[in-house]
């Protein structure tokens, strides 16, 4: 069962004439990412080399997970990004970031209804 | 000024397989590359996301994006013009969670570069910061630009 999809549109977007011509818009770079499942929680570990913490943004917004890395400044800045739709139920409020070495670890915890639970079988 | 001598296309893969770019171009790029500064040894396969060379006077200094390793997982050595990186990245599934994306790969590499003069392998530095390795390579002395005077006749 998959629950992100990698959502393409933002990413494959034709960049317009007017766009290249104001060399405004910043190199885009691959941003490769590991994405794993607990019982508690999805772990998403991302390669940013390069990106301090105050260049990172990470949103949740309508099951949309948004990551933004902006490396460098002026000319020779270049972006990291990527959005991925995440079917399974997160609690907003137990997401917690953390950037380390140009790796990026996030923790989605689950919404407390969709953890598994035990069921108590009682003698009868 | 900061001269950009070369991007090279052969580092081990961090990231995707760079399929956009045109192979031929991309050879032609990188045998041009191997003029200036020709490798010597390889362990990795091709891929995206190579080391940077600039040449800034008095210093070369090479950039490389190692996100994930510390310290302990780089040797760096400097033998006369050759400079040679070796490191390691292990990827492992944390236990007790499923996979669902794996692109992150394990990293392995040896590689050497001969730059274009003689560096003083004493001087150099080599700082890790933000998953980028920035190493510094003071030039000897007789390869460093000299200003020459022009004095009036």
């Amino acid at each position: 069962m998959t629950f992100f999809n990698l959502n393409r549109s933002k990413e494959e977007q034709p960049v317009s004439q007017a766009q290249e011509t104001t060399a405004t818009r910043a190199r885009q770079l691959a941003l490769p990412v590991d994405i794993y499942e607990g019982t508690e929680e999805l772990l998403l570990l991302a390669d940013l080399p390069g990106v301090e913490p105050e260049g990172l943004s990470v949103s949740f917004e309508a099951s949309e997970l948004r990551i933004e890395g902006r490396r460098g400044s002026g000319d020779t800045a270049s972006v990291y990004s990527r959005t991925f739709r995440v079917s399974e139920q997160i609690d907003p409020a137990g997401i917690s970031a953390e950037l380390n070495a140009g790796v990026l670890k996030l923790r989605l915890a689950k919404a407390a209804h969709t953890k598994p639970r035990k069921i108590e079988v009682r003698a009868g | 000024m900061l001269t950009r001598f070369s991007d090279f296309n052969d580092w081990p893969s961090f990231g995707f397989a760079d399929f956009g770019r045109p192979q031929a171009a991309r050879a032609q790029l990188h045998r041009e590359f191997e003029r200036l500064f020709g490798e010597v040894e390889r362990s990795a396969p091709l891929a995206s996301g190579a080391p940077t060379f600039e040449d800034d006077g008095s210093n070369f200094v090479l950039r490389a994006d190692v996100p994930g390793l510390a310290e302990s997982d780089l040797q760096i050595s400097v033998a006369g013009n050759t400079v040679t990186l070796r490191g390691e990245r292990k990827v492992q599934v944390p236990e007790g969670y499923s996979t669902h994306r794996r692109e992150r790969s394990a990293v392995s590499f040896a590689k050497s570069y001969q730059l274009p003069a003689r560096v003083d392998a004493e001087k150099v530095t080599a700082t890790l910061k933000h998953g980028v390795l920035t190493l510094s390579l003071p030039k000897v002395a007789d390869a460093r630009p000299r200003q020459i005077t022009v004095k009036a006749a």
